[in-house]
């Protein structure tokens, strides 16, 4: 065999293995694929899987997918190994956030407590907020928003807040109070999620969205123009 | 018994004479942490070594280098450390007995251990032939 075609042979190999790997962030033990329970559309988050740490404070719902070969995945139950770090909320299948510091989640059957897999997850406190519009497939923009925006009447968008610590967007929902000064310049539906306001706007005027998310405050001033 | 029959089923007697039970780590620790095991041959004491918070699967072979039957482990303070057993999608054991006469393909056996609390205990794992002990440390993050 030439070295051509060894090379190729190669080349379709990793892209057969590549093709069939899962999405999301592998467990431990290679048997499991966990993402955060994203937007049915937001394929940026189904890929990325848990690409950054938890915030202290937040809920993440979770995705978990046990990958072994040949098993059709077991009733699962998640564990933390250190409760004061994060918990598990079960009934939601969400991680919460509690307290900086790492604490392996372990996935085991929900019949007999046999391990299927685990991963290890960092929480950090949060530095700042940050205000994101919301893509139409449920991702955030790539940057968040300035402290000030134009809208025109009909506008009709998602707006969330994220938590970070330095450059690094944390993982997580924040519980969040959101206020708009002006009722008649727009209205801010709730989405059922708490980090996250739909901004349907109603006619020409300036109001102030003001949001308290994980003891920080951030507003957002809107101008609609007529 | 020809010399040259006599060396050819020696390996297989050597395995069946059995050695030492073994543990093999499959996963690491994270970034940051500590996820040992440690074995001294000369004295017979194995130890484990993990940070607070974190887990480690451990594969576990016994003396005759079958699969270790796991059932009846414990953990001295399981506030310490926890440890169960796991699914393991490897491939199977290859195991012979009877000076190479008979050959199994036997599933793995892997057990977890999850580090709780900071001190120190002791794990006694069932091997199938014999107990061992493990000593635990779970090590400040």
């Amino acid at each position: 065999m030439t070295i051509r075609s060894l090379l190729l042979v190669t080349a379709a190999a990793l892209a057969a293995c590549s093709s069939d790997a899962p999405d999301g962030t592998t467990g431990a033990m290679q048997q499991s694929s966990t993402h955060p329970d994203c937007a049915p559309n937001d394929t940026a988050c189904q890929n990325d899987g848990l690409d950054a740490p938890l915030a202290a404070g937040a809920r993440l719902p979770l995705d978990v997918r046990i990958t072994a070969r040949g098993v059709a995945a077991p009733k699962i139950r998640l564990e933390s190994v250190r409760d004061d770090v994060l918990s598990v909320d079960m009934d939601h299948g969400a991680l919460v956030g509690l307290a900086k510091g790492w604490s392996s989640v372990v996935f085991v059957r929900e019949d007999d407590g046999l391990v299927m897999d685990f991963i290890t997850m960092t929480v950090e406190k949060a530095e700042r907020i940050e205000l994101y519009r919301l893509t139409k497939d449920g991702g955030a923009e790539a940057a968040p928003l300035p402290d000030s925006i134009q809208l025109a009447p009909g506008d009709d968008f998602e707006i969330a807040v994220k938590p970070f610590v330095g450059a690094t967007r944390l993982l997580g929902d924040l519980e969040a109070s959101w206020s708009l000064d002006q009722a008649d310049v727009a209205t801010l539906l709730d989405t059922g999620r708490p980090a996250s306001r739909r901004v349907r706007v109603k006619s020409a005027g300036k109001g102030t969205i003001t949001i308290d998310a994980g003891g920080f405050t951030k507003t957002l001033s809107v101008e609609v123009l007529p | 018994m020809k010399l040259k029959r006599f060396l050819s089923i020696l390996p297989f007697l050597m395995i069946a004479c059995g050695g030492d039970p073994s543990f093999k780590p499959i996963t690491n620790a994270p970034p940051g942490a500590v996820a040992e095991l440690h074995e001294d041959r000369a004295n017979d004491t194995r130890s484990i070594r993990l940070t607070q918070g974190v887990a480690m699967a451990v594969e576990c072979s016994d003396k005759k280098s079958r699969p270790c039957s796991f059932d009846g482990t414990t953990m001295g303070d399981e506030s310490v450390a926890n440890v169960r057993k796991a699914y393991a999608d490897l491939d199977q054991k290859v195991v012979y007995s009877n000076a190479g006469q008979q050959e199994s393909h036997l599933d793995r056996s892997v057990f977890v251990v999850t580090a709780k609390k900071v001190g120190t205990t002791t794990m006694n794992v069932r091997t199938g032939y014999g107990d061992v002990d493990i000593s635990v440390e779970v090590l400040p993050p």
